[in-house]
């Protein structure tokens, strides 16, 4: 409401061409000014450590767009990834639980985290002999899962009450992947025998994002559902990723990974 | 020292009995009682015993008839004489009085010969005996005769066991009859048939029929032909005038004055829909329900599915670049095989799938199966860090102490 508000009043001629930085600065402004309501309101900081409940862990909900980087795989022809399945990426949609195991005074909380993810690509194949469309399916199954180091500095959102909470993170990463089509799990014949369409890539995964307390938009609400189902804070954030699954120690990978960004809500209980 | 008088009475009596013993005796009632009649042994024409299906077991198909098979029924009798015959009697009604078994206005027929006068008994009656309806005096034996094996919507057919004085009277005694519903008639004819070729496989499908239970049908055969006979192209007819203008299909407008000066030709039109003729797809005549011989088969599928996957044909993989015929028949829950389709032909051959692609590119990445994949060498690094997590945290802990 009070980001609407400043751009009713934001002059018009200049707008179009400095659009971004209006946008920008008409956000940080917002959110500024939002913490300034908190802070009218009797230091929402405060007063939140007088009823909050304990918080030890963080959810959250992943939804993103991925195109994996089979592609980039050095050697080869053309590019059988993107001749496949196109150019559009592919929602991936996943979960990450972090243990806020260490409290940092003044920062924010430190801990282990592990995230799984989901995505799928399929699509007609086509037959070869003259480029119609054949009634076989292919697809590709990637389940990404990592397990990495979350640092949350929180300390902008509990002790100055500006709802921004940055965050960094960075781990290890692995992908299990299945080509398959219609008949099942897909093979091909080569001279040494026959190579299933099926394994696992072993890569790193960093991260960096920015979360947005929605708890500053209705502190009573947000009190309320930390008494009721102890959830302390309830964000939306943002987020880039380096998913760089090329194969740790692996002569062969398919790289499955992606350089993405996500967006999700996250819930610390 | 009994009296005259009281041994009198006494043999009068004695006589009273024997005389009610006696007539009781010849008044006993004869039986028949059939044993088997919720679940009859069928036999193929091996003589081996037949797997019943899961639904309508005790019914009779198109196939039971045409596989000639027989039911074996088991019966016990009693209180028959010498000039007494136990017999059995087919019919859609009920066969019990004469007027049904003899004369202008017979309906029943005898699916078998007298039946042995025992106490017990098990005997074969073929099923074309039972559907031949002939109403011939004699009994004959149509076990030998396909033909009849005829198209019968659902019926309900009985066999009346009764006993019977001499020649032919009304029953005498007892009767029992085994019921045997009857349907020789298959599914609707399925539509919207179509085959896209795959990699070494055909995907067939057609229009559903609707939601399970709202027709009878149970599943669907697929039938293959790896020698289809090109289809004969259509043709129409054109009319070609001078005038241009004039000029069109045979179904054109063309006056009068015109039409001595046009000629009529003949022209050739691709076949569309990719249909194409089998000779062995093609149900053999005089009969709507014949099937074709089961090495044709080459998928099923059950419900009221409408799409199966054919990889074989005749226990081999399909072939690459080999075309083939396809037609498709609905089943019924009695097992009735409806009218096939007309074939459709198709050819396999190799598709862009992802993995022939990758790897046709110098992709080298593969073979090893996810279910061994080293899971625990990344779920190990999560309890690392959780270790290093809970030190840090009791350090903490014991500074702030």
């Amino acid at each position: 409401m009070i980001s609407l508000g400043f751009f009713g009043h934001a002059p018009g001629a200049p707008r179009r061409t400095r659009a971004p930085a209006l946008f920008g600065g008409a956000l940080l402004v917002a959110l500024l000014g939002g913490a300034t309501e908190a802070r009218a309101a009797d230091s929402l900081a405060h007063r939140r450590s007088l009823y909050a409940t304990p918080q030890h862990f963080a959810l959250e909900l992943r939804f993103s767009p991925y195109k994996p980087q089979i592609d980039d795989e050095p050697g080869l022809r053309g590019k059988p990834y993107q001749t496949t399945f196109g150019t559009m990426p592919r929602l991936l949609f996943g979960g990450e639980l972090d243990w806020q195991a260490l409290r940092i005074p003044h920062v924010g909380t430190l801990g282990p985290g592990l995230g799984v993810g989901y995505t799928n690509m399929s699509d007609t194949a086509r037959l070869l002999r003259d480029g119609s469309l054949s009634g076989d399916d292919t697809s590709l199954d990637i389940w990404s899962l990592y397990t990495v180091a979350v640092l949350r500095v929180d300390v902008l959102w509990r002790d100055a009450g500006v709802p921004l909470v940055p965050y960094v993170k960075g781990g290890l990463g692995l992908g299990l992947w299945r080509a398959s089509n219609t008949g099942g799990t897909a093979e091909v014949k080569t001279a040494t025998g026959t190579v299933r369409g099926e394994g696992h890539t072993f890569g790193t995964h960093v991260a960096g994002g920015l979360a947005l307390a929605l708890d500053f938009l209705d502190p009573g609400a947000s009190r309320s559902m930390d008494q009721t189902v102890g959830i302390n804070n309830t964000y939306f954030y943002a987020e880039y990723y380096l998913s760089m699954l090329n194969g740790i120690g692996q002569t062969a990978p398919l790289r499955v990974g992606a350089n993405s960004w996500t967006m999700g809500l996250t819930f610390e209980f | 020292m009994p009296r005259p008088r009281q041994l009198l009475s006494v043999f009068l009596l004695l006589g009273v009995v024997l005389a009610v013993l006696s007539f009781g005796g010849r008044a006993r009632a004869q039986t028949v009682a059939i044993s088997n009649k919720a679940s009859l042994v069928r036999r193929a024409s091996d003589g081996s015993v037949v797997t019943k299906r899961q639904v309508n077991p005790e019914a009779i198909s198109y196939d039971d008839c045409f596989g000639n098979q027989t039911l074996e029924i088991t019966y016990t009798a009693s209180g028959f004489t010498a000039n007494q015959s136990l017999q059995v009697w087919a019919g859609t009604q009920d066969c019990k009085p004469i007027a049904a078994r003899s004369g202008t206005t017979q309906q029943c027929w005898r699916p078998y010969g007298n039946l042995p006068n025992a106490q017990a008994q098990t005997i074969s009656i073929p099923v074309r005996n039972i559907l031949t309806r002939r109403t011939d005096t004699n009994v004959g034996d149509y076990s030998k005769d396909a033909t009849v094996c005829k198209d019968i919507a659902l019926t309900t057919y009985s066999l009346f066991f009764m006993w019977v004085q001499g020649a032919g009277t009304e029953p005498i005694g007892t009767t029992d009859q085994v019921d045997l519903q009857v349907k020789t008639v298959g599914p609707a004819s399925l539509s919207g048939l179509k085959v896209l070729p795959g990699n070494t496989r055909l995907i067939v499908t057609w229009d559903a029929v609707g939601e399970a239970g709202t027709v009878d049908q149970v599943g669907v055969r697929v039938y293959c032909d790896d020698k289809p006979t090109s289809k004969a192209p259509d043709t129409k007819q054109v009319v070609s005038c001078p005038d241009a203008t004039a000029a069109g299909d045979a179904d054109a407008e063309i006056s009068d004055a015109g039409a001595d000066a046009c000629t009529t030709t003949t022209e050739t039109v691709p076949n569309t829909g990719g249909s194409c003729g089998s000779s062995n797809l093609t149900p053999p005549s005089g009969s709507q329900s014949a099937l074709p011989d089961a090495k044709y088969l080459c998928a099923e599928t059950g419900g009221t599915g409408a799409r199966v996957v054919v990889e074989s044909y005749n226990g081999q993989p399909l072939t690459n670049d080999q075309t083939y015929a396809v037609a498709v028949a609905a089943v019924d829950s009695y097992g009735n095989v409806g009218t096939l389709v007309e074939p459709t032909c198709a050819t396999p051959g190799l598709t862009s799938d992802f993995w022939q692609v990758y790897r046709d590119s110098g992709g080298q990445a593969g073979g090893c199966s996810t279910e061994a994949a080293p899971l625990g060498g990344l779920l190990s690094a999560f309890p690392l860090f959780v270790l290093v997590a809970s030190l840090l945290r009791r350090r903490v802990r014991n500074r702030t102490r």
